[in-house]
């Protein structure tokens, strides 16, 4: 039946076998117009978004959970800080004198806070990050805070909003370590979760983003920023006779683009908070407030950048 | 630059950049290379070449575009192929040629976007096959800067000769941010076996029109439509159309004797081309030739690198 006297391609296809994989880094870059020695300012070097090899916040498209350490809860969510001094380019390996995700920076400002109230002359010499934690190494001033510094974690756990804070401290060197456990998978797990903006304002969204900046932080940030203002978005109408509400066709007809996807990972705790405004605000659903929440947000960047 | 990655680019659109890049690709991971096929085309035909079109892994480009915009480390759709992994293209890949002065805003070199996005990756694989845009010069300015080789497939129409040496200006151009860039040969696609004389002046043009600079590929795709548009209607490449469906039909010979009384059974009734294992060789000695060309001359970087 079949047909044996054709000549194969496979006679015709005698590749050379496989090289070796090259090693990681796979790229030799052309330096880029980015001078990491610049000192940092709004819109040099350090807004630059990160460069290969850095790990941002936020994996990709497939994943359907976000990072631990992005979770955060809407409101209690510190207001978003236009520093940008601080933001700096991570390295893969090795420990790191600066923070590189914001919940480390947060982390990081808040236990030199809380060490600084108790008394204790402390600096950041280290981040490193690990799989559930990530430890933040604090020299000393004077090695007699070491035992302060230690009896201090047991009551960190909740300012870092952490699932557990352990601390030690190396007298030769004079550095408290603390490491920070986030809290445990199933109540913080993020989840993806779809939303349908118009396409002006994804794009306007992707103008004003910072580099470092997810969606999902630009969501929070948005949150946090104009809570106090949802009331005023989408006031309740008395129902009144008038025309027939509008049809998708009429909005075609009148040319209004149709919405795409955007998706931002929330946890349920966030997700429950968000779920509350669009009802307590009469939103109508979680995209419609969102949409609007990244219109304010888009206003208030756009202004704050002129 | 991302070693041994290969843009497969032509300015003048419908000269067979897509085709010739799915099956590079598919033919290399037949090869047990393991490859990564980047689709940088907003109208995202590769997904039709390689069949993930409208999969759940298939986001439009989506995925490309915020490795781009935001550096992230772009997600391949893994294991279209044994050993293929596919970055998609799509409609929101266009978007990057919006973006393209908020880079410079910010001090990011804008034709080295597509390079960072990658290169987390590319340590993974043998071979990196781009599918560059006909049109968008945005796009496929990031593939030259990206990429180590170019590979230019043209058919012997004047517009296609143009094209090829509109994607010239670019290459010049782009070799000031990636001086690796090599031009590693045209392939002459979409061609008929027969007409030697025009395939003699087609070379001719381009040689008279690149100088010595771009060789042209010995192997050549002829013009085969049926087989071409069969593969492609089923998701297949002409290889695996080739070996999957003609290569087990029976001859025309069986097929109209035991159709001439009844009607055929169904093995009998599926439609196939015929000449489907000219265009699988055609594609086979160039998949040969162009891993080759790529090795040897990985071969004599290392050597001169060595040397000096």
């Amino acid at each position: 039946m079949s047909n044996p006297s054709r000549t194969s391609w496979r006679e015709k296809f005698t590749p050379p076998p496989p090289p070796d994989l090259i090693p990681v880094p796979a790229v030799a870059v052309v330096p880029a117009a980015v001078d990491d020695d610049a000192e940092p300012g709004p819109g040099t070097a350090s807004d630059s978004i990160p460069l290969a090899g850095e790990q941002p916040a936020s994996s990709g498209p497939e994943d359907t959970t976000e990072p631990e350490g992005t979770a955060r809860t809407p409101e209690t969510r510190a207001p978003r800080s236009r520093d940008r001094s601080r933001a700096v380019h991570s390295v893969p390996d090795g420990p790191q004198t600066t923070p590189t995700t914001a919940r480390d920076r947060g982390s990081a400002t808040a236990l030199l806070t809380r060490l600084t109230d108790a008394g204790v002359d402390a600096h950041l010499v280290g981040v490193r990050q690990r799989s559930r934690s990530t430890i933040l190494d604090v020299g000393l001033a004077r090695s007699q805070d070491g035992p302060a510094a230690v009896q201090l974690a047991e009551t960190l756990a909740e300012t870092l909003q952490a699932a557990e804070v352990r601390a030690s401290y190396d007298q030769d060197t004079k550095v408290a370590r603390f490491q920070v456990f986030t809290a445990p998978a199933e109540a913080d797990t993020a989840r993806k979760h779809m939303v349908y903006v118009p396409i002006e304002v994804r794009d306007a969204v992707s103008y004003v983003i910072d580099p470092e900046e997810t969606v999902t932080d630009f969501f929070l940030a948005a949150f946090n920023e104009h809570y106090d203002s949802m009331a005023s978005f989408f006031p309740r109408r008395r129902v009144a006779p008038g025309p027939m509400p509008q049809t998708p066709k009429l909005r075609r007809r009148r040319q209004v683009a149709s919405p795409v996807q955007m998706w931002v990972y929330l946890t349920p705790q966030q997700r429950d908070t968000l779920d509350d405004a669009v009802e307590e605000f009469n939103a109508g659903n979680r995209s419609a407030l969102i949409t609007r929440l990244f219109q304010e947000e888009i206003s208030s960047r756009r202004a704050a950048n002129t | 630059m991302l070693r041994r990655s290969i843009l497969v680019s032509n300015s003048k659109g419908g000269v067979g950049k897509t085709s010739l890049t799915a099956h590079l690709a598919g033919l290399a991971a037949e090869a047990n290379y393991r490859v990564l096929a980047v689709d940088l085309d907003p109208q995202g035909n590769l997904g039709r070449d390689l069949n993930y079109l409208g999969s759940d892994g298939d986001d439009r480009g989506q995925g490309l575009l915020e490795a781009i915009q935001f550096g992230r480390e772009v997600t391949p759709i893994r294991d279209v192929r044994p050993g293929l992994d596919v970055v998609c293209g799509g409609p929101f890949v266009e978007d990057a040629t919006k973006l393209e002065t908020n880079f410079s805003k910010r001090g990011r070199d804008p034709h080295l976007v597509l390079e960072q996005a990658l290169a987390p990756i590319a340590g993974q694989y043998h071979l990196i096959v781009i599918d560059s845009p006909p049109g968008d010069r945005y796009l496929q300015m990031i593939g030259l800067c990206a990429a180590q080789y170019v590979i230019v497939p043209t058919r012997s129409d004047e517009a296609s000769l143009d094209g090829l040496n509109g994607l010239a200006d670019a290459f010049v151009q782009a070799r000031e941010t990636n001086p690796a860039l090599e031009l590693l040969g045209v392939v002459l696609f979409g061609i008929g076996a027969s007409a030697t004389v025009i395939q003699r002046e087609v070379r001719a043009k381009i040689a008279a029109g690149l100088g010595d600079v771009a060789p042209v590929f010995t192997a050549q795709i002829r013009y085969l439509e049926a087989p071409a548009v069969e593969a492609r209607n089923r998701g297949m490449l002409v290889h695996e159309y080739e070996r999957d469906l003609v290569a087990k039909a029976p001859r025309w010979i069986d097929r109209k004797r035991r159709g001439k009384h009844h009607a055929p059974p169904a093995d009998l009734a599926v439609r196939v081309a015929p000449t489907a294992h000219k265009l699988a060789g055609d594609y086979a000695e160039l998949a040969t030739e162009f891993l080759n060309a790529v090795m040897s001359r990985e071969q004599q970087l290392a050597a001169a690198g060595g040397a000096s």
